[in-house]
């Protein structure tokens, strides 16, 4: 059960958070949410799909790690072998709250940060320090603000860009199969991508209108991110004969 | 209130579009303005009754939702502390300012009604066009001083000081306006800094009932109260700083109230620099706290040039006047600082 608190500089000021991957939420998945803030990084290294909430009808991107549920490629060995982390997987155990607060005769919804005390990554004793030693805020902590305030920019951002590029017909299901050698492979369900088709049969007055909401961009980056399909099966490939020497080897031995 | 206090001084002559600004800063003493807003829409329509002055006031309604005090009978109309002095006796309440104005006319003609105060709501906010006819001419001015709206029944807004400059009318119902020089600070026993019934420390001590045992320095408090009634159409200047109780005496109240700082916004307020005091210096050995006065005196409280008029300009800093860049580079260096 996830523990969330306020965070604040007395009732958490021993608070360390280890960086090793592996055992947090999102560590062991096959997708992380993704963020149209964040396309630009991602598209370097992670396939960027579109999921559909099956109740509300809205898309959203993820970021694909690994070909089941449970499967992420880019951990071994409790490290992520990536140059750029999501931002979902990098805030660690913090997560943007709201408090609502009365300024000037009205109600704001100003951002503050909670801490999951029950998550995984959560230490006293080793791993980034969160406040510095007078109470300050440590430069991890403002490397995590920093990324929640890219969370929290791409989710209100976002709506809109799924919202344009579902009205155009632009996101379409994609039926993903895949061979990794002679006996494995698996077919992708439930992911939507970006229909080339319909990219390229759009008019001017639409792609204007795209560009000009700043969205033409972020649909580019997510087709260039299929390219990073090639490196997901490659690792995928290579793990399949890893297991397949060792099995190999527990037979001979 | 404790014997006699003596009276304020009082204008007539004053008119919401030819605001006597200067002559009032330059007085730094309370002036009441006599009949300054009688010509106030808002006013008329509140001499009238109560109701009129309700059906004036949501004709301007928005529909947003506004924050106010409530408190039990048991509050008596003063919103203060529970006996420990680490929660407030009143509960914040948010909700539509159509249903709250009903509610407090409903218990108009009640002997202990319920306390509800909507304090300090910015007019624009949530009565856009109320402006429009019940305004004072500040802009004329060259002075930025929106106007705030005060509601509620018999309130008691206990005795505290404000940074800003105010003038204060009085739109709906009486008040009794109680007000002691700033020097009058340490003898009216201030309360927690947090948290506060309206964001001011308020005296703890009772006014109407003064303890003198436990609180004997109010007796030169309440010796240098000067006080004064309004009624609806009147207005109250109360000078930065000055201490002031102001109790609202009808069972329907209506204050509109206008704060003005003579610094421009890059100043920020001086709280900041006492809480920053009450943490490096107050608890320091006696000789050092000496010391560091003469410091302060002699960086702060003196002539503003002094610490760096024997300088040439360029090299003066902060030591200089304090302009937007300066105050940029003072609070970088600050949050840098403070980051430890």
């Amino acid at each position: 059960m996830p523990r969330h608190e306020l965070l604040n500089n007395v009732a958490h000021k021993d608070l360390r958070v280890i960086i090793r991957f592996g055992q947090g939420p999102g560590d062991a998945a096959g997708t992380v949410p993704a963020f149209p803030t964040e396309f630009a990084e991602l598209q370097r290294e992670y396939p960027i799909f579109f999921g559909k909430d099956a109740t509300s009808g809205e898309y959203s991107a993820v970021a694909l790690l690994g070909f089941d549920r449970q499967e992420n490629l880019y951990v071994r060995d409790g490290r992520w072998n990536a140059a750029y982390l999501p931002g979902y997987v990098a805030r660690g155990p913090f997560l943007i709250g709201f408090q609502e607060q009365w300024v000037e005769g009205e109600a704001r919804r100003e951002p503050v940060i909670h801490v999951d005390l029950d998550h995984p990554a959560i230490s006293f004793s080793e791993g980034e320090a969160v406040f510095l030693p007078g109470g300050g805020q440590s430069p991890y902590l403002e490397h995590i603000s920093n990324i929640l305030r890219g969370i929290r920019d791409g989710m209100e951002g976002g709506k809109a860009f799924y919202a344009a590029l579902a009205a155009h017909g632009l996101i379409q299901p994609m039926t993903v199969e895949v061979r990794f050698d002679a006996d494995h492979g698996t077919n992708l369900t439930g992911l939507h991508g970006i229909d080339r088709e319909r990219l390229a049969a759009l008019d001017a007055a639409a792609l204007h209108a795209l560009h000009q909401q700043g969205f033409l961009e972020g649909i580019y980056l997510v087709l260039a991110s299929m390219h990073n399909m090639r490196r997901l099966i490659a690792e995928k490939q290579l793990r399949l004969r890893e297991e397949a020497g060792a099995a190999a080897s527990a037979r001979t031995g | 209130m404790h014997g006699p206090t003596a009276s304020i001084r009082e204008r007539e002559d004053c008119r919401p579009d030819a605001l006597p600004l200067a002559e009032l800063l330059a007085g730094n003493e309370p002036v009441v303005l006599r009949g300054l807003v009688r010509d106030w829409p808002l006013v008329q329509a509140g001499s009238a009754g109560a109701r009129e002055a309700v059906t004036h006031l949501l004709g301007h309604y928005n529909g947003k939702p506004v924050q106010y005090s409530r408190g039990g009978p048991e509050v008596a109309g003063r919103p203060f502390y529970t006996p420990d002095f680490t929660a407030l006796n009143t509960e914040l309440k948010r909700g539509a300012l159509d249903a709250l104005l009903e509610e407090i006319l409903a218990h108009a003609g009640d002997a202990q009604p319920p306390t509800w105060y909507l304090a300090s709501t910015p007019v624009d906010v949530i009565l856009p066009g109320l402006k429009a006819g019940n305004d004072l001419d500040f802009a004329s001015l060259g002075v930025h001083a929106p106007p705030a709206i005060w509601i509620g029944n018999r309130t008691i807004a206990t005795c505290h000081y404000d940074a800003p400059s105010n003038i204060a009318c009085v739109a709906v119902g009486r008040r009794r306006f109680t007000l002691l020089p700033p020097q009058q600070l340490g003898n009216v026993y201030l309360g927690p800094l947090d948290p506060t019934p309206g964001g001011q420390a308020v005296s703890i001590a009772d006014f109407a009932h003064p303890d003198f045992v436990r609180f004997p320095r109010l007796r030169e408090a309440l010796s240098a109260a000067r006080s004064a009634e309004l009624a609806a159409g009147d207005a109250m200047f109360i000078p930065s700083m000055w201490l002031h109780q102001i109790e609202s005496l009808s069972p329907f109240n209506i204050l509109v109230n206008y704060w003005w700082s003579s610094m421009p916004a890059f100043i920020p307020t001086p709280m900041h620099a006492l809480y920053h005091a009450l943490w490096t210096i107050r608890d320091r050995p006696e000789r050092e706290k000496q010391a560091w006065k003469q410091v302060f005196d002699y960086y702060v409280f003196g002539p503003a040039s002094r610490a760096g008029e024997h300088l040439p300009e360029q090299a003066r800093g902060p030591l200089g006047p304090i302009d937007d860049t300066q105050a940029r580079r003072l609070r970088a260096m600050l949050i840098d600082k403070l980051n430890r």
